[in-house]
């Protein structure tokens, strides 16, 4: 199964480079020949995938050494990876007047590299992929972004490789330690208290990068505005979840006496940022820095979903909260795409950043403003959305470790209303800007965001058939986590 | 619970979500004349279910049940179930608000048919009705608060019906972020009964013996955060501030959501998990002087206003507040009461006021109306039973519950006497605004020339409204109606004698004669005063939203300076230093980017080396 989705992600970024650039029509058959295929992989993994198990399936042993497998939590990272790169390509065909096809190969190469990074059991396999994503992305910005595109290019590059330096040492010296780059080597690892504390802080410092979690989240706001509408999708909706993911699967179970030493830091300044960036958020002026931002304040809350249960409370409550990390990072995968897929279909009509440049959209697309109102309550985490599961089971666990630190979460909520709707009653309400005339959207469009919204919905109404698999697979990786195994 | 109940009960729940789901999606293809049938027929449909199931449950006295539709989630502590749940309470409120809807609807075909919004309305419509009908019939405390934030999202929509008016974006947005704080307040509030113990199902709450003993300890803090929740919602004192920037909604929808059915979901709250309330005697006291001192001051500020809907919008803030008061009594049976009557005579009030706008083409001043009983006698006719019947006048209306409310308040301590002070100055102000407003708008010299009205849609509307609020008045349905115990005040209901009557008397006699009164100086200096200082003290939202933007422009300045600048410009100092040692060495200066690409080059170069130093090592 890995191997077809791997051979899929390498055809895809191969054939779309040898089509002949002139022909537009050629490269829009093979998005939609892919976007199927996408479709059908996905579907073929969840069909085939065993939801009640714990722990990897679909193992594959390549021939030269390296680990694959995916589990409960990686398998729907894959699927949104899969959709979210599909529904991109077919909007890229539209948002894209110039250099297509380059734009698309960077695209697959920039699945690939992420597939990899989420089915590799090999340490240096995701420290590789991780680090080649930054080379993509920046030829991406810098090729197609905005007017300060140089800028945020460089910001890109500095804080990607800034971060993970440390880690590729961390990386290369507890491969050169164990022997191995094994997952399963790796978690049982029995370093000292220092070792430990050394391998996590740089492992942390480049997840909080990929994660933009504060404060190494300034490259974000930057980048998001400059980045062409495509890789914002891509940005918000699957690299960014990279770091979450890659903190879960190589940073807290290698290195848990260590997580567990510095979890109150963690948690206090994912605690300071869920306070201070909704204020931050609310004050932006322009559209995409201000869902950045959202980005960024939305974070916190992964943060504190993995860090909380080292501060005490039950081992059930740890589960729920691995479970809520999870879900907080999918659905905010989900919604952060809507919302930058819906911007780009607006951008590419109306061509301004500017909050106080629009107006009055709902006139002149209220298609669109039907369902950019669903990820707006989708993103402030309002109950019937995937994302209010996953608060209400981190606020729910966390009331048990401290019920005060609960109470304080919770205004967080109040803060994201307030940006999300204050946001979409100034672009979407009052009085029209930019001319009357209604622009309606092609068909392609309608059914992505209809099938964003849904996905939503339905996950939002019925949580329990995503927690299925997350459950399991928490259950698999909680003693890896947070039980002591003797350590230091 | 029998299978025909529980079908009963889904179907009714079902139809609005269909008939918004058909109306919103397919409202291109089966256009105005489609979406208006569809919303019709379904909307008839729910109302037949709703009827059916009082009968069943209000007059048969079949058990009250749950039906658990399916689990929402769960962990080893805890577990959140979607169901619903039937019993005599939740029937009324879903009978009153299929009923209210329904009617609401038709008027709405005679007063929306110009618009073109008219499907979205619809949708926006049932959407509502279906989230307040899944509030009322919720089967657990959590599926209450979605429903609960479901309204909120569908008020968002309906306040800013007219959402290229920046009065009604406003409205909407303060609406729902007032709401949100209380909202807040309340999910806390479940997540710690939660904590400690208790359970969210429904169920629990009807046999109180089950529950745990609420009066000590850490349950304090469940009924206030709760009790925090309902105020916002039921915009009682300091969270009122929502209700009159909302009434730039369409006055149907404000007939819907601003008179009796949003904004008593607070109360129904509190009826609902009364025990919590009941057991915690601070939070029976703070109910009490918030809810009695709304009541006068928001009646003051009705007698202030001049336009039609900011009249009944402070009208209806003032009866929560006498709604909220009764809560503190814990006389429950009597809230519900005086709820329904409430529910029927406001929404009468604000669909005849919607007449009247529509009538003078959106003129809502009452300085600017005026004889217009002599072309609009209908109108004229509900405009005066409706208020007799708001009024709580002998015979018509509400007048044994408040005849009652008043008794009960009264022998309920030295908080209840004082509260019970306030509801009679709240009742007199109350004629005194009513008479006011009527005078000014129905009797005198007509200003424009209208045609004299016809019976239409609308008027059909009011009437269907004016017969529950009359008639459930009556005395003599209550206990048929609704299956309240009255306390043994039926010696009482029935007589004239009782303080509410008498200030009510007061009242109409000085706002038929407020022009006289006008002339006082003292009178007049006072007023003007009391006035003052309540716009002042309710403009808080004002200084909170130009702090949280002061501290919001702060902080991200902050975040800018000391996060970005000064790292990223020491970062990049260095970063081009070593990339001009690069350039340098390579002695080439073409073009400076290259240079970097050099610099970035010879980092990666050294980088790849310390790592295979290290990996070899």
């Amino acid at each position: 199964m890995i191997f077809s989705l791997l051979l899929y992600a390498f055809f895809s970024c191969v054939g779309c480079a040898c089509l002949p650039p002139k022909k537009r029509l050629w490269i829009r058959y093979w998005v939609w020949v892919l976007a199927i295929v996408a479709l059908y992989l996905s579907w073929l993994l969840w069909d085939m995938f065993d939801e009640d198990l714990g722990g990897f399936q679909f193992d594959y042993q390549s021939s030269w050494g390296s680990d694959w497998a995916l589990d409960g939590y990686s398998i729907w990272f894959v699927m949104l990876t899969l959709w979210m790169t599909s529904m991109t390509a077919v909007m890229a065909e539209e948002w894209v007047p110039k250099g297509l096809k380059e734009h698309l190969v960077l695209l697959y190469l920039i699945q690939a590299l992420v597939l990899v990074a989420f089915c590799t059991l090999n340490a240096f396999v995701f420290l590789l992929a991780l680090q080649a994503i930054i080379l993509p992305m920046y030829f991406w910005l810098v090729g197609w972004g905005g007017e300060a595109r140089r800028d945020a290019g460089t910001l890109w590059l500095i804080y990607g490789f800034m971060g993970s330096l440390g880690m590729s040492l961390a990386f290369a010296w507890l491969g050169r330690e164990l022997d191995s780059f094994l997952w399963l080597d790796w978690v049982s690892w029995q370093g000292s208290l220092q070792a430990q504390q050394a391998y996590f802080i740089a492992v942390s410092l480049a997840m909080m990068v990929q994660l933009a979690a504060v404060p190494c989240h300034l490259w974000l706001p930057s980048v998001h505005t400059q980045a062409p509408s495509t890789a914002s999708v891509l940005l918000a909706s699957v690299v960014l979840k990279l770091g979450g993911y890659g903190w879960l699967r190589w940073g807290l179970p290698v290195a848990p006496a260590a997580a567990r030493l510095w979890a109150p830091i963690f948690v206090g300044s994912a605690v300071l940022a869920l306070l201070v960036f909704a204020f931050i958020t609310l004050v932006q002026k322009d559209m995409k820095r201000l869902m950045a931002y959202a980005s960024i304040h939305h974070v916190a809350w992964v943060v504190l979903a993995l860090f909380i249960p080292y501060l005490g409370g039950l081992p059930m409550d740890a589960v729920v909260m691995l479970d809520a990390a999870m879900v907080i990072m999918f659905a905010d995968g989900l919604s952060a795409a809507g919302l930058f897929l819906s911007f780009g279909m607006i951008y590419h009509r109306m061509h301004r950043r500017e909050i106080a440049l629009y107006g009055g959209l709902a006139s002149t697309m209220p298609f669109l403003s039907f369902w950019f109102v669903i990820y707006v309550f989708a993103h402030a985490a309002w109950p019937g959305t995937l994302n209010f599961v996953g608060v209400w089971m981190l606020l729910m666990s966390t009331i048990r470790v401290s019920w005060k630190l609960a109470l304080v979460m919770g205004t967080a909520l109040m803060g994201s209303a307030a940006y999300m709707l204050w946001m979409y009653r100034c672009v979407f309400w009052g009085p029209v800007r930019g001319g009357r005339k209604v622009m309606e959207l092609r068909l392609a469009e309608m059914l992505f965001l209809s099938l964003l919204s849904v996905a939503i919905l339905f996950f939002g109404f019925y949580p329990r058939r995503f927690l299925r698999s997350i459950h399991s697979n928490s259950l698999y990786v909680y003693p890896y986590l947070y039980a002591s195994k003797g350590r230091p | 619970m029998s299978d025909v109940l529980q079908l009963t009960a889904l179907i009714m729940l079902l139809t609005p979500w269909i008939s918004a789901v058909i109306v919103g999606l397919m409202a291109r293809r089966i256009g105005p004349k489609g979406s208006e049938a569809v919303s019709m027929v379904l909307g008839m449909l729910s109302w037949l279910m709703s009827l059916l199931l009082w009968y069943q449950v209000v007059s048969l006295q079949s058990p009250s049940g749950d039906i658990m539709l399916y689990r929402w989630c769960s962990s080893g502590s805890w577990q959140v179930d979607i169901g619903i749940w039937i019993d005599p309470l939740s029937v009324c409120m879903a009978f009153m608000v299929t009923s209210v809807a329904w009617v609401i609807q038709l008027y709405s075909i005679g007063y929306m048919h110009r618009d073109p919004g008219y499907a979205r309305y619809f949708a926006l419509i049932n959407f509502f009705t279906g989230s307040m009908l899944v509030f009322v019939t919720a089967s657990s405390m959590l599926q209450m608060f979605f429903a609960w934030e479901a309204m909120a999202v569908a008020s968002y929509g309906l306040v800013a019906f007219w959402y290229e008016r920046t009065e009604c974006a406003d409205g909407a947005f303060k609406a729902v972020m007032a709401n949100q704080l209380g909202d807040y307040a309340l999910l806390m509030g479940i997540m710690l009964w939660g904590l400690w113990g208790g359970s969210w199902s429904v169920a629990s709450f009807v046999d109180a013996s089950g529950l745990p003993d609420l009066s000590v300890g850490g349950w304090h803090s469940v009924a206030s955060l709760m009790l925090l929740g309902v105020m916002s919602k039921s915009a009682e004192l300091p969270f009122h501030i929502w209700v009159p920037s909302a009434m730039g909604a369409p006055t149907p929808v404000s007939a819907l959501i601003h008179a009796s059915t949003l904004v008593v979901s607070g109360i129904f709250w509190i009826l609902r998990f009364a025990p919590i309330f009941g057991a915690v005697a601070y939070v029976n006291e703070l109910m009490m002087v918030v809810g009695a001192l709304g009541a006068v001051w928001m009646a003051v500020l009705a007698c202030d206003q001049h336009e039609l809907k900011a009249i009944m919008a402070y009208s209806t803030l003032s009866q929560l507040g006498m709604m909220l008061c009764l809560c503190g009594v814990k006389a429950y049976d009597l809230v519900w009461f005086l709820m329904l009557t409430h529910c029927f005579s406001k929404s009468l009030m604000f669909l005849v006021v919607g007449r009247v706008i529509y009538v003078c083409d959106g003129e809502d001043s009452i300085g600017n109306l005026g004889g217009l009983g002599g072309v609009m006698p209908w109108t004229f006719a509900f405009a005066v039973l409706g208020s007799a019947s708001l009024l709580g006048m002998p015979v018509v209306s509400s007048f044994s519950a408040k005849h009652a409310m008043m008794e009960i308040l009264w022998h309920d301590g030295s908080v209840g006497k004082w509260a019970a002070g306030a509801l009679c100055g709240a009742h007199a102000l109350h004629a005194m605004y009513g008479v006011k407003w009527l005078r000014a708008v129905f009797l005198g010299a007509a200003r424009d020339t209208i045609t004299p009205e016809s019976w239409g849609v609308m008027h059909s509307a009011m009437l269907f409204l004016l017969l529950p609020s009359v008639f459930l008045g009556l005395g003599i349905f209550p206990s048929m109606l609704v299956p309240i115990d009255w306390l043994g005040l039926d010696h009482l209901s029935q007589s004239w004698h009782h303080p509410g009557f008498y200030s009510l008397c007061v009242g109409l006699f000085f706002g038929w004669h407020l022009k006289s009164f006008a002339s006082v100086p003292l009178l007049v200096h006072v007023w003007a005063r009391l006035l003052r200082v309540s716009y002042m003290l309710f403009c808080w939202d004002r200084w909170v939203v130009s702090g949280v933007l002061w501290l919001g422009r702060r902080l991200a300045w902050m975040d800018e300076q000391w996060m970005y600048r000064y790292p990223t410009r020491a970062c990049a100092r260095h970063v081009a230093q070593v990339s001009v040692y690069l350039k340098s060495l390579g002695e080439d200066r073409r073009s400076p980017s290259l240079g970097l690409l050099v610099g970035w080059g010879g980092i990666m170069v050294l980088v790849s080396l310390i790592l295979g130093v290290v990996y070899d090592f």
